[in-house]
């Protein structure tokens, strides 16, 4: 029996700014092996629910309808909210694989012990799927990386031949029917999502996020100012000055006793290592 | 309430599973198999034997999905009776 349960899992997703609904007991609920085991959970699994009812019906199914509930951590519903319904390994991927990510390969038939399963609520044979669904998908799926330590791009679906089971399921699907900016492509007859098409967009959507984390300015000990966020990189004179691209962001001037300042500084401090200053 | 259109047992099949979950997930593949019907079968035996009437049904024309579930279920089934035979 595992027993890391995903608890902070609520706190996760709200932090991603994503409306949450928590469900009642998610905290303790799993499927009989119990929470994960040692360094688990190493990927999401996207999936679509097959299904055009009420996200009450859903979520209501997830956790308590389907025989072998619990069927998923997390719902997503049309709108983009996210519903929390389990904090332990859930009945979502079951038989497939073997697939490979970032802390290792999870074995034939054991998916279910090594995977976040997110259900997004979608018929999956041409229902449209809103854009600020798949905003939050994406910034879902971005924070649970982030979270749990695992690679923005250790995310599988049932698509392709990298997929998980692709001769049993479909989804998430149907691709022509996703609106918004990201258009994936579709590699089956029934119009499932490209994974690589997924996992790119997750990669470009990491590195903007990156780069609209950079909103501190600091000032290194020489004069250099440099831009300080999640990545650190100076800045010249011209782009902070009017006009510049920078020119409208806060000049962040921590107190010297700040947990602030202290994180500042040790950004800093990378950087200077990083340019051998 | 509704159910999601694509579950299947399936889904919920993990080889690290207690050895009571996993003959009760084959189970309810063969009760897929059914129809939807509950399967009486008592033994991992019978599993198979019934497992092996539909593959072997290709002359009634089954759904490639229904030949893969009867397929996938006997390459179960062998692979619980070798663990069985370990020591479970």
């Amino acid at each position: 029996m595992g027993d890391r349960y995903l608890t902070d899992l609520a706190h996760v997703v709200r932090a991603a700014g994503l409306s949450v609904v928590e469900t009642a007991g998610w905290e303790t609920r799993a499927r009989g092996s119990g929470g994960y085991d040692g360094d688990r959970p190493w990927c999401v699994v996207w999936h679509h629910t097959a299904s055009s009812t009420t996200p009450e019906n859903d979520v209501n199914y997830i956790i308590h309808g389907c025989p072998d509930a619990p069927v998923a951590n997390l719902y997503l519903a049309r709108d983009g909210t996210v519903y929390v319904c389990a904090a332990g390994a859930c009945n979502h991927a079951g038989k497939g694989g073997p697939a490979s990510f970032m802390r290792g390969t999870v074995p034939t038939d054991q998916m279910n012990t090594h995977a976040i399963g997110v259900e997004a609520a979608n018929a999956g044979t041409g229902e449209r799927w809103p854009a600020e669904q798949i905003d939050a998908y994406f910034a879902l799926s971005l924070a649970l990386s982030a979270a749990y330590g695992f690679d923005v791009g250790d995310v599988i679906t049932h698509g392709g031949p990298d997929g998980w089971a692709p001769d049993r399921k479909i989804d998430p699907a149907t691709a022509a029917a996703v609106e918004g900016e990201w258009r994936p492509e579709a590699v089956t007859s029934a119009g499932t999502w490209s994974l690589l098409d997924i996992r790119a967009e997750l990669e470009l959507r990491a590195q903007h996020a990156t780069e609209d984390d950079m909103l501190y300015l600091a000032t290194l000990a020489d004069g250099t100012v440099c831009v300080v966020g999640s990545a650190i990189r100076p800045v010249s004179g011209d782009e902070i000055a009017p006009g510049g691209p920078y020119a409208g962001l806060p000049r962040f001037v921590p107190d010297p006793a700040s947990y602030w300042h202290a994180w500042l500084r040790a950004g800093v401090d990378e950087y200077s290592q990083r340019v051998g200053m | 309430m509704s159910a999601f259109a694509d579950y299947e047992p399936e889904d919920a099949w993990c080889t690290t599973d207690t050895v009571p979950a996993l003959v009760l997930n084959l189970r309810r593949r063969v009760a897929e198999l059914d129809g939807g019907n509950v399967s009486q079968s008592e033994t991992l035996e019978q599993l198979e034997r019934r497992a092996l009437t539909y593959v072997h049904a290709i002359n009634r024309e089954l759904e490639q999905r229904e030949l893969t579930r009867a397929a996938e279920l006997l390459e179960d089934v062998e692979w619980l009776r070798t663990r069985i035979r370990s020591g479970g």
